[in-house]
């Protein structure tokens, strides 16, 4: 039976997939669609259009590290269920 | 887009969202709006725009937007050299010299461009200087053919990095006569002493800024007088650890006082160093003591190792010298030594049988002696240490740990005492006439100080009688010591005062020996005497 840290590792990991998904999903992602040329022209547009970009380049970088610290949580809580698997009686 | 974790893993991931949230609720959403309010829109399809609205709502349930917010100028539609030249411009039309007031009273009093555009054009600036990096640093490097956007600091949100980068372009440009040039500086001196007395603290530090800000006759005296104390004071007070910082910025204005500035710094900035000096004396009298050897005055911080050299006693004296060619700054020095002797006195107690805290006051009297070029300052700085020590305002006053011995530095020193402090000094300096001081010497009076305060506190404490040997004093004696103490304080003039301080000598010279025995343990010190002897310094100096 896993233990307390590991539970807590896992459960930390299913968050953080969580919080990615969520990211990844919420309108800012793809709201340049609606940002083109056909529905408004100038340099101002211009800018947000860029900027937000710029926001959703940093937000996908952030889900990636999300998931890749979620597999870490994971890959830890394994070694430890493996840990207590190999010491008699600490189990719990 | 309501995103939330408090998992520290995701502390990066939730900082990217609320840049992201920001961005969209200063960019975007202004523009929606504003194209939204726009009556060019009624020709074109709405569909989009309100599938905007839809988008803005989901986006920020937190905002509310009314009709009257977000007005978008033509300035937005222009490019950057077009902005550029729309500044320049209207820069290079407007000078206090015509007649027509500042750019600040032309927009209050509502006249065309300044009131109704020129607030659109600092709008427009904050944004692009906010998000367009490149764009910020050109009128930065320009900053000097574009006074007005540093003018524009104080009608629009800029990034308070912009002022502070903007300010030593400004002020080593030397057009101290340009009245749009002088204006800009005082609107981002004003916003950075108010928002950022650390920055201040930064900008003082830089050589260049501090010797421009010396000469610079026709800044605001009042606002170059709260931005020094904001840097040298308040960034001090409210992070310690600036000290050494404060200390530098000193050792550079005395390479200054030394040079071209020999005649006197601008007022306020020597004004905003009086004030400041509360922070310093502390750490400045444990230098003077640690220096006597080689007399070189170094810098203890929390009365350790020496961490720098403010420069030898000469020029140290000098430093002080000039700052007080000011008569309000003068007025302050008086005040900071007149308190800081009452309070060091009070804070060593009995201890100060031992003299080292009072030699320490009398090496102090003698520096800032040392500074004056006349009689006349001398005399004004003798009356406000006097009538300092005598309202005994160090009690409202903290010098840091409040004793010599440990030279914190001004941790403990809070901003509305020393408001109180620095209103003093103003109201004691409009108070004090020359006529008030009999003794014209400096020196003297500050003898006279150090020994009535050291009355005062043997008076006032029975407890310490056995440790200073005078509890052979008659209850009678005493109290006829403190009627008499009462009295000097109340005297109406200097005659009357003077008059009975000498009574007073006599009294105790005569018929009380123990109290006789103890001054005279206390004043047998060089430094002591030289006070005493009219604040003249001794031929081996």
């Amino acid at each position: 039976m896993p233990g307390h840290e590991a539970i807590e590792l896992r459960r930390r990991a299913q968050r953080l997939r969580h919080l990615a998904s969520r990211i990844e999903t919420s309108t800012v992602m793809s709201l340049e669609r609606h940002a083109g040329n056909d529905t408004w022209r100038g340099r101002r547009p211009l800018l947000c259009v860029n900027l937000l970009r710029h926001n959703q380049a940093q937000l996908h970088a952030e889900v990636d590290g999300l998931r890749w610290q979620a597999y870490l949580f994971e890959q830890r809580a394994a070694r430890l269920d493996q840990g207590a698997a190999l010491q008699p009686g600490r189990a719990s | 887009m309501s995103i939330r974790s408090s998992d520290p893993a995701a502390a990066s991931a939730i900082r990217a969202v609320v840049l992201t949230r920001r961005n969209l609720e200063d960019q975007w959403l202004p523009l929606i709006m504003a194209i939204r309010a726009s009556n060019a829109m009624v020709t074109w399809s709405s569909s989009v725009l309100i599938g905007w609205a839809d988008i803005a709502e989901r986006f920020g349930q937190w905002l509310t937007f009314n009709d009257s917010s977000s007005t978008v100028g033509r300035f937005a539609t222009m490019s950057d050299d077009g902005i550029l030249h729309e500044l320049y411009v209207a820069g290079h039309l407007n000078t206090r010299g015509d007649g027509q007031g500042s750019i600040a009273e032309r927009i209050e009093d509502g006249e065309p461009f300044w009131f109704d555009e020129f607030p659109d054009l600092a709008t427009e600036l904050a944004t692009r200087v906010a998000v367009d990096e490149s764009f910020a640093i050109r009128l930065i490097d320009e900053i000097d053919e574009h006074p007005l956007a540093a003018i524009a600091t104080g009608h629009a949100n800029f990034p308070l990095a912009f002022s502070q980068a903007a300010l030593p372009g400004l002020v080593e440009s030397g057009q101290w006569s340009s009245g749009v040039h002088v204006e800009a500086i005082e609107t981002v001196m004003s916003q950075i002493l108010t928002a950022s007395p650390t920055a201040a603290l930064d900008l003082l530090g830089d050589s260049a800024v501090l010797a421009a800000l010396a000469g610079a006759n026709t800044l605001d005296k009042t606002i170059a007088r709260g931005f020094v104390r904001a840097g040298l004071y308040d960034a001090v007070e409210a992070d310690p650890t600036r000290l050494l910082d404060g200390w530098g910025v000193l050792e550079n204005l005395t390479a200054l006082a030394s040079g071209r500035f020999d005649d006197g710094f601008h007022v306020g900035l020597a004004q905003g160093v009086a004030d400041s000096m509360f922070g310093y004396v502390d750490t400045l009298a444990y230098g003077i003591g640690a220096g006597i050897e080689d007399d070189a005055i170094r810098i203890h911080i929390d009365s350790g190792d020496s961490v720098g050299v403010l420069g030898n006693r000469d020029v140290v004296a000098n430093l002080f010298g000039t700052v007080m060619r000011d008569a309000d700054a003068r007025v302050t020095m008086g005040v900071v030594l007149g308190a800081y002797t009452d309070r060091v006195i009070n804070d060593l107690g009995a201890s100060f049988v031992d003299r080292t805290g009072v030699e320490s006051i009398a090496r102090l009297g003698l520096l800032f002696r040392d500074g004056l070029i006349d009689e006349q300052a001398e005399l004004a700085l003798a009356a406000a240490a006097e009538t300092a020590r005598r309202q005994r305002i160090g009690d409202l006053i903290g010098f840091g740990s409040g004793s010599w011995l440990s030279a914190t530095g001004v941790g403990v020193v809070t901003r509305t005492l020393v408001s109180q402090a620095v209103s003093s000094a103003t109201d004691l300096g409009s108070e004090v006439e020359p006529i008030d001081i009999v003794d014209t010497s400096f020196g003297s009076v500050t003898y006279r100080g150090i020994q009535l305060s050291i009355l005062r506190y043997v008076h006032e404490h029975p407890d310490a009688h056995a440790d200073l040997t005078v509890d052979s004093v008659s209850a009678e004696h005493w109290v006829e010591v403190g009627t008499r103490l009462d009295a000097i304080d109340a005297a109406p003039d200097g005659v009357v005062r003077d008059g009975r301080i000498h009574d007073l000598d006599n009294l105790i010279a005569n018929r009380i020996p123990a109290l006789d025995s103890l001054w005279k343990q206390l004043a047998g010190n060089g430094d002591m005497t030289r006070l005493k002897d009219n604040g003249q310094r001794s031929a081996d100096d």
